[in-house]
């Protein structure tokens, strides 16, 4: 997977959104002080509106916002697709409202005025998650554009290996001759760009689900 | 004529006998008999025989044929006598029927109503009459009641006490009628019975118009004892007389013993609560000594033991002259109702705390919310500001410029905290002139229901004197209502008997009036502390109440101050300055947040 690592090296960013002028201000000023860059919105329709970067990073969102809040804010990313970690930071936190947001997928539910530790503490874990995230989803684009590739009988042939059936028994089951299963076999595995059987089943596992 | 055929004196005598038995029955009875003794003797005597044979049987024949005719002629006529004419005005002129009998008891004489009535005439009751014994009553009693008539009338011929029966008697058409007979025996000079002399009145309208009353009473009756209502009757002395059956169902009364008591009202009394019995007494005292009609409710003793509230009312009845002969009551189980009632004030004020507690808590979300904005800013400015003084090298550029930040973050905290107060405190209008006993007494009234469903008794010693002072009405009402509502809530956990309330006013030399409410709870944990915000002893309490009171007395330059009571309780005492209404010495009311 060393083809990823050169594109995780974007620098993180946070993206802000509250109504308070000063409190985006202000956080903006602290993580800046950190070397995390920032943008910021004043609502959640600026936030759906906008172009946000491809790059790693983490949303920070108020609760109480005029119009849509944040935890409707949240559910619309997810529906969009946008998997970048929330942390939420809200002036008025109740059990209820973190649980809902813990169990949607938020990494941090913090009460304002927090610690500017604890703030920049659940930045960088959100920032992180979000690094990971992007790597492996990096990988499994990779893999797909190669097993694209593939030719129907060898993409056959790749479902029987990653199960672990022998050559003979690919042969039996597809009904062909035991050297032209070997024959698309080394074919797949030089398309696949994989060097061994770990390999190939280590690609084949960053795939997605609905394509395995 | 007799006399100058025969020649013989006899024949005379039998006349005069004739003529003497004209005049008295008896008397010339006697002398018809003593008439032809002599008679006999004289025509029997041997020197007198002229004829002795022949004249002298006729003689003695036509004598004994004429003293049976006349007595024959005597009878006849004096029975008419007796009935038409002759018989004196006592027995046939009286009204109604009236009758005679011999003192064997058989009938003597009968008047002509009788025989109307009867539809029978002179011979046929003659011969009723004469038959010597009593067939009579058989044929003309009702069947029913021949037996105990006949039985009442054999008792008094043979005791000689009058007669005083009741019976149906057969009229000429068939139908019976009710008549009351009446009899005394009529006595000689030694007192023995001579006769009886009887008069039979018609009852028979009287009879059936008493058994319409007689239903109509029981309808009555059974009216009352089946309105679903406890209905009591009690004389102008105050002593029950009457309970209806659903009251004595109700209240397991022995209607047998009753009136129990012999004292004023003390029999119903005893069957009240322990708790009302005075006020009851002294309900019932005042308003049978006014004769008002009265309405009081208390708890009743139920047969089972239970206490139950009824609401009792009275009036009085009176006759023409305006003087009370009774007092009728009617009681009214009403303890559902007023549980239900209770139930209902106790949600309602449940329903208010809620409202209050929710309020407060939504509240105290937006304070939280506009306060927490600002000191988030500071926070977050305040870390910049020392990572920036920290790194290497020092960026003094940077921490300058959020020095500033924090500084115009700190100023927005503090504006949300004036915009706060300022949302909380309210401007009055100008205090008036106050009368504080009005105002208590109004409160007291407001409070009633709360009083009496909490058991407490109320105890008013307000000043007459009391000098006014200017308050805001409002304002005051909400402090005095306050105290009141304090000391009600601070007497829920002792006894009921102890419960008591007591509201003094006075003036004061230091130019003050002094309001004191003192209840009888268990008293101040700390008479210092109850005046701060948010300290509260009550499980449920917001700890509001007692320093809004203070919040609005200061504004009005007097002050509240609390103290425990000797004996028990607690004692909240404010005191305003005696002043004229003027709008210049008044200030705003204090914010709750002082």
């Amino acid at each position: 997977m060393g083809v990823a690592q050169s594109e995780t090296a974007e620098c993180p960013m946070a993206i802000l959104v509250d109504d308070d002028a000063e409190v985006r201000d202000a956080l903006k000023e602290l993580l800046n002080s950190v070397g995390i860059e920032s943008i910021s919105f004043s609502s959640t329709q600026e936030v759906l509106d906008a172009e946000l970067p491809d790059r790693p990073a983490c949303f920070v969102l108020d609760v109480r916002m005029p119009g849509q809040s944040g935890l409707d804010l949240q559910h619309l990313l997810l529906t969009k697709g946008i998997q970048t970690p929330v942390v939420f930071l809200t002036g008025h936190g109740d059990i209820a409202m973190s649980v809902q947001a813990m169990k949607t997928g938020a990494v941090d539910f913090l009460t304002k005025p927090v610690r500017d530790q604890t703030f920049l503490d659940a930045v960088s874990v959100a920032v992180a998650t979000d690094k990971a995230r992007r790597a492996a989803s990096t990988a499994a684009r990779k893999t797909m554009a190669l097993y694209e590739t593939l030719t129907p009988r060898e993409r056959e042939v790749l479902r029987f290996v990653v199960a672990g059936a022998m050559n003979k028994q690919i042969a039996f089951d597809l009904g062909i001759s035991e050297i032209t299963v070997k024959l698309h076999r080394s074919n797949m595995m030089k398309k696949m760009n994989a060097r061994s059987l770990t390999h190939l089943l280590g690609a084949w596992q960053s795939m997605p689900a609905e394509m395995r | 004529m007799l006399a100058l055929f025969t020649g013989e004196p006899s024949g005379l005598l039998v006349a005069i006998a004739a003529v003497c038995i004209c005049l008295g029955w008896k008397a010339g009875l006697a002398a018809t008999a003593a008439g032809g003794l002599i008679c006999a003797l004289i025509l029997m005597a041997p020197g007198y025989a002229v004829e002795p044979g022949l004249v002298r049987f006729v003689a003695f024949v036509a004598a004994t044929f004429g003293l049976w005719l006349v007595i024959k002629i005597f009878r006849t006529i004096s029975f008419y006598d007796r009935v038409y004419q002759g018989a004196g005005p006592n027995v046939t002129d009286i009204p109604g029927l009236g009758w005679s009998a011999y003192p064997d008891g058989r009938l003597r004489f009968v008047n002509s109503a009788v025989l109307d009535y009867l539809g029978v005439t002179v011979e046929e009751m003659r011969e009723i009459m004469d038959a010597d014994d009593f067939s009579w009553w058989l044929r003309f009693v009702h069947p029913d009641d021949v037996d105990t008539s006949m039985a009442q009338w054999r008792h008094s011929v043979e005791t000689g006490e009058p007669m005083l029966a009741e019976q149906r008697l057969r009229r000429f058409d068939g139908s019976y009628r009710w008549f009351r007979d009446s009899g005394v025996a009529s006595r000689d000079e030694r007192g023995r019975i001579v006769g009886w002399y009887g008069h039979t009145e018609d009852i028979d309208d009287r009879r059936k118009a008493e058994a319409a009353l007689r239903q109509s009473e029981r309808e009555l009756r059974l009216l009352v004892d089946t309105v679903p209502t406890m209905i009591w009757l009690m004389t102008p002395a105050g002593l029950p007389y009457y309970f209806n059956k659903r009251f004595v169902d109700w209240a397991g009364i022995e209607s047998a013993k009753e009136p129990r008591g012999t004292r004023q009202f003390a029999s119903h009394v005893e069957l009240f609560h322990p708790d009302d019995r005075a006020a009851v007494k002294a309900v019932f005292q005042k308003s049978f000594a006014r004769g008002e009609a009265l309405q009081h409710k208390a708890r009743l003793c139920r047969k089972d033991g239970e206490y139950r509230w009824i609401d009792s009312r009275f009036e009085p009845l009176r006759d023409e002259d305006g003087t009370i002969v009774r007092w009728y009551g009617v009681n009214f189980d009403i303890d559902d109702q007023v549980r239900a009632q209770e139930a209902l004030r106790l949600a309602d004020e449940r329903l208010a705390r809620a409202l209050r507690a929710a309020s407060l808590s939504e509240l105290s979300v937006s304070i939280a919310h506009e306060l927490n904005q600002p000191l988030q800013a500071v926070v977050a400015n305040a870390g910049a500001f020392q990572r920036w003084l920290t790194a290497d090298p020092p960026n003094f550029d940077h921490a300058g410029r959020v020095a500033q930040k924090i500084i115009r973050n700190a100023d927005a905290a503090a504006q949300v905290i004036g915009r706060i107060r300022s949302l909380f405190s309210k401007t009055e209008g100008e205090p008036q002139p106050l009368d504080l006993n009005a105002l208590i007494r109004e409160v007291c009234e407001l409070m009633g229901d709360r009083l009496a469903s909490s058991r407490v008794m109320l105890e008013l010693d307000l000043d007459p004197e009391l000098p006014a002072t200017a308050a805001d009405h409002v304002q005051m009402e909400q402090v005095v209502l306050n105290l009141v509502r304090n000391g009600i809530e601070a007497m829920q956990d002792v006894s009921t008997t102890a419960r008591s309330l007591r509201i003094v006013s006075r003036g004061q030399d230091d130019g003050t009036v002094e309001v004191e409410v003192r209840d009888r709870g268990r008293g101040l944990s700390d008479p210092e502390r109850i005046f701060e915000a948010f300290y509260t002893t009550k499980p449920d309490g917001m700890g509001m109440g007692l320093p809004i009171c203070r919040s609005i007395v200061e504004a009005h330059y007097g002050r509240v101050w609390a103290k425990n009571v000797e004996g028990g309780g607690a004692s909240i005492i404010f005191s305003l300055p005696i002043r004229a209404a003027d709008p210049s010495a008044t200030r705003s009311a204090a914010t709750i947040s002082a």
